[in-house]
């Protein structure tokens, strides 16, 4: 989508409409619905698009497959809960702390391999991750090891996010869902996003005319950790309780690849809709089949698959639904990027 | 007492960098063939292990005697699963390699974790504590283990044997021909997707056999998988992507940084300190040991 | 010395052992279009290569505007103080439009608005504006080489380094060619010209430079050197030479 190029139509085109009704139809999902079981689920999902839509900048617009997500998440986690029970500091306050760490990591992964081409940045993110995790076991006194911390519940508090239910979490998961696609837009069509899209497209070709790749691909690598971080403080403050196993694991960080993969790698909505149908799946998927081993199957089958035989995603198939049903006025508005 | 510790570390270090050596070996046979890391390394090791406790449970034998067995097994696991699976999307691109393996990394491994449960099992050896002094220093005994150093003679046999392989054979010539121009090589007549095949049902062989001879020493469960699936990452780059002396070198590195951060900080820390040696040596030499660097500015 | 905008001395580079460029010297003013030609394997791209900065040279100058290039200037670095170039096989952005493929290095230099704008021109420019929005990876080749070109104008160069432009056009679409190169350079764009389409050569270059075995061979009016014996020999003993 370039700037002021659309020829002038309607303001309300369906393009626009159906995420809107969508978004209505959230706002009021929780006073029509009593069981707490099908919020907990929503927020999951919310919880996981934004975690795929963070992934996505680096890895689905850049190209560049990161596996530590979770380590960010632990990041903005951790810090929530620690700063959160020892010292009372509110975690709306602390979100700039871990989002620091984040682009502080994300630099010094990026600086050692964005030089280098080829898988040396997954397998650096592998390390990464790894070493975080052994550092949060390691530093018992601090992050009490792999015994997890417990988000200390002193009354409901909104400073604080604690609630007696899930429902506000809800709300706040739904604003920072729309928060996080209108920044993930914002960023698809800024100058660093339109560069990187060039570098995705032709890396040689790109730096042969002008784009500094390096700086480029360490830009988008840096958001990507920061936005992970803040979603990864809100979330735990969701689930009250973080370990290492829950949130520095290799299996988060693949969930979140999955996601975003599954729905529609380096598309807007495609990690929304990825989120929407695994989570459901997964939590289905474990009432059946039991033990959380085979919903990690499930997980690397539907990988393996899905790139395979659906390397774009499952949103291209509803954008071919959404062109039948509303074909395109006119020939401009196809064509160019698809957002 | 101190020189004593790490002596020790050190020996057993080299030791058990032999199996990180052979995994290595076999991701740096892939890597060299058709240019891709193969992050399912690891989760062959497993099915290494659990097809040596099968057989093992069927005939009685040791571990060592079941290796023509399990190397038979290996090649069909191997060969269906690639056949299935990344040969579909080798022209696609480097990315689909890089998700397409981790997919199947993931899938292999818990795959096993359900067909096999999550009990620990164990593959028998007589062997398994048995070990000989090599000396004293400072009056404290140097000891070497046997399964370990049995699992590092394996492994030289092996890595021999694969050098063997690539200097001498038509199969090897072929590998490296393509592995150096695959155009060239299919003008020459070379079949690149047997190439490919033959490469990677190779280069997880090595990993499933390097499950083998762990079985003395760890007990065969999935999550074996998760020790073992970033250690030979580390290898491969230190050593210099595609070189198989690098991996050697590469594995043995790994092998007793690994054991000293174990024996002098903390025993679950071996693998985050491998992480951040890897971490430095990124920055200092990008290209590995024996790496070709890159002729750009 | 100071009018002159490129000049390369004493230029080499080997690769394992085989010398792919000697002592190659020679210098370009501001405004002109001159044919690096020679057989295969003379080492014209790898000239071309050590210029945009791909390579790094084993030994010799390279001066551009005035300034010597060194290691430190990063190839994307030089495409900013003005060298431009395109690859032998057109490498487009595929994932994007026609008019995105331009409008995404118009944004190195101007906002939102002016970019759009520039954009516009150059398409007009390259006669691409048909097919500014189709997805750059429709493109045939002539339209792939044409938006090569298109693109590197959008960087604003002093200089283009085009690497065999010609190759896979048929006769149409290479006199339409020249004539862009010719517009390009009324527009005060030093061209480099790599070819084997001697056709072209002589159509478009007011010189040319004969390399033969990573050496320079002759240089010249094109007429001139094409007759030259020792540049015919080359040829025969080395590549093609297609008139």
């Amino acid at each position: 989508m370039t700037h002021a190029r659309k020829s002038r139509g309607p303001i309300l085109t369906p393009g626009r409409i159906i995420p809107l009704i969508l978004l209505l139809i959230m706002a009021l999902i929780p006073a029509l619905v009593t069981s707490n079981y099908l919020i907990t689920i929503l927020v999951n999902c919310m919880a996981f698009a934004i975690f795929g839509l963070s992934w996505n900048i680096i890895g689905g617009y850049g190209a560049q497959i990161s596996w530590c997500s979770a380590a960010f998440v632990a990041i903005g986690a951790y810090v929530n809960f620690i700063l959160t029970n020892e010292a009372g500091i509110s975690p709306f306050l602390t979100l700039p702390l871990g989002m620091a760490l984040s682009y502080a990591m994300a630099t010094v992964i990026g600086y050692g391999t964005f030089r280098l081409r080829g898988a040396y940045f997954s397998i650096a993110t592998i390390a990464f991750a790894e070493t975080l995790r052994a550092a949060v076991q390691y530093f018992k006194p601090l992050t009490k090891g792999t015994a997890g911390i417990y988000l200390t519940y002193r009354g409901a508090n909104f400073w604080h996010l604690t609630f007696p239910n899930d429902r506000p979490f809800y709300f706040i998961m739904l604003i920072l869902l729309v928060l996080t696609l209108f920044f993930t837009y914002r960023f698809t069509v800024s100058k660093t996003g339109y560069y990187l899209s060039c570098i995705k497209g032709d890396e040689i070709a790109a730096e042969s005319l002008g784009i500094e790749t390096f700086k480029v691909k360490l830009r988008a690598f840096q958001v990507s950790a920061m936005m992970m971080s803040v979603a990864g403080c809100f979330y735990a403050s969701f689930l009250t309780y973080i370990s290492p196993a829950s949130t520095c694991s290799f299996d988060l960080s693949i969930k979140i690849g999955v996601v975003a993969i599954i729905g529609g790698i380096g598309t807007l909505w495609g990690p929304v809709l990825g989120a929407f149908i695994i989570v459901p799946l997964i939590e289905l998927a474990a009432k059946l089949l039991g033990a959380s081993g085979s919903s990690n199957v499930l997980y690397g089958l539907m990988l393996v698959l899905i790139v395979i035989f659906r390397p774009k995603g499952v949103l291209p198939l509803l954008t071919a639904l959404y062109d039948k049903v509303f074909p395109a006025r006119d020939a401009a508005a196809k064509g160019g990027r698809r957002a | 007492m101190v020189v004593w510790k790490i002596a020790q570390s050190v020996l057993n270090g080299l030791l058990s960098g032999g199996v990180y050596a052979l995994i290595g070996v076999g991701i740096t046979i892939i890597f060299g063939v058709m240019k891709m890391v193969n992050f399912a390394a690891g989760a062959y090791l497993v099915w290494g292990m659990y097809f040596t406790y099968l057989w093992h449970k069927w005939t009685g034998l040791s571990a060592y005697a079941l290796i023509p067995l399990v190397v038979l097994s290996m090649i069909l696991f191997g060969y269906i699963t690639f056949k299935g699976t990344i040969r579909r999307v080798i022209k696609t691109g480097g990315t689909s390699f890089i998700l397409i393996t981790v997919g199947l990394s993931f899938f292999l491994q818990n795959l096993a974790e359900t067909v096999f449960g999550t009990n620990p099992l164990a593959v028998d050896s007589s062997i398994k504590t048995s070990s000989f002094l090599l000396g004293k220093i400072g009056g404290l005994p140097v000891i070497v283990g046997i399964p370990r150093l049995i699992a590092f003679l394996v492994m030289l046999v092996l890595v021999l044997g694969v050098n063997f392989l690539l200097t001498r054979t038509m199969m090897g010539r072929a590998m490296r021909a393509t592995a150096e121009k695959p155009e060239v090589a299919t003008m020459l007549g070379i079949n690149t997707n047997k190439t490919y095949t033959f490469a990677f049902v190779l280069g997880v062989t090595l990993a499933a056999l390097s499950g083998l001879i762990v079985t003395p020493l760890y007990y065969v469960q999935a999550t074996v998988g998760n020790t073992f699936r970033i250690a030979p990452l580390m290898v491969v780059v230190l050593g210099g992507m595609g070189s198989i002396k690098g991996a050697l070198v590469g594995g043995m590195l790994v092998g007793v940084v690994e054991q000293l951060v174990a024996t002098f900080i903390s025993a679950d820390l071996g693998t985050a300190g491998i992480c951040i040696l890897f971490l430095i040596i990124l920055y200092v030499m990008p290209y590995g040991i024996f790496g070709k660097g890159e002729r750009a500015a | 010395m100071s009018e002159k905008l490129l000049v390369v001395r004493d230029l080499s580079i080997s690769f394992a052992g085989i010398k792919a460029v000697q002592h190659l010297s020679f210098d370009m003013e501001p405004g002109e279009i001159v044919g690096l030609i020679g057989p295969n394997g003379s080492g014209k791209s790898t000239t071309v290569n050590m210029i945009s900065g791909t390579y790094v040279p084993d030994a010799g100058t390279i001066e551009f505007n005035g300034r010597e290039l060194t290691r430190r200037d990063s190839i994307a670095s030089r495409s900013r103080m003005g060298i431009g170039r395109t690859f032998q096989t057109p490498r487009p952005f595929g994932n994007l439009s026609v008019r995105d493929n331009i409008y995404s290095i118009l944004l190195q230099r101007y906002g939102f608005r002016e970019a759009q704008g520039k954009a516009d021109e150059i398409l007009e420019l390259s006669k691409l504006m048909h097919l500014a929005d189709a997805p750059a990876s429709k493109l045939s080749i002539e339209k792939r080489k044409w938006m090569d070109l298109a693109r590197v104008l959008a960087t604003e160069p002093k200089l283009i380094m085009m690497d065999e432009v010609m190759a896979g056009l048929n006769p149409n679409e290479m006199l339409e060619s020249f004539e862009f190169i010719r517009e390009i350079n009324r527009r005060g764009i030093t061209v480099l010209f790599i070819e084997h389409v001697m056709r072209a050569v002589v159509s478009v270059c007011m010189r040319v430079i004969v390399l033969n075995e990573g050496k320079f061979l002759y240089g010249g009016a094109p007429n001139d050197a094409l007759n030259d014996p020792t540049v015919v020999a080359a040829y025969i003993g080395g590549g093609k030479l297609d008139a």
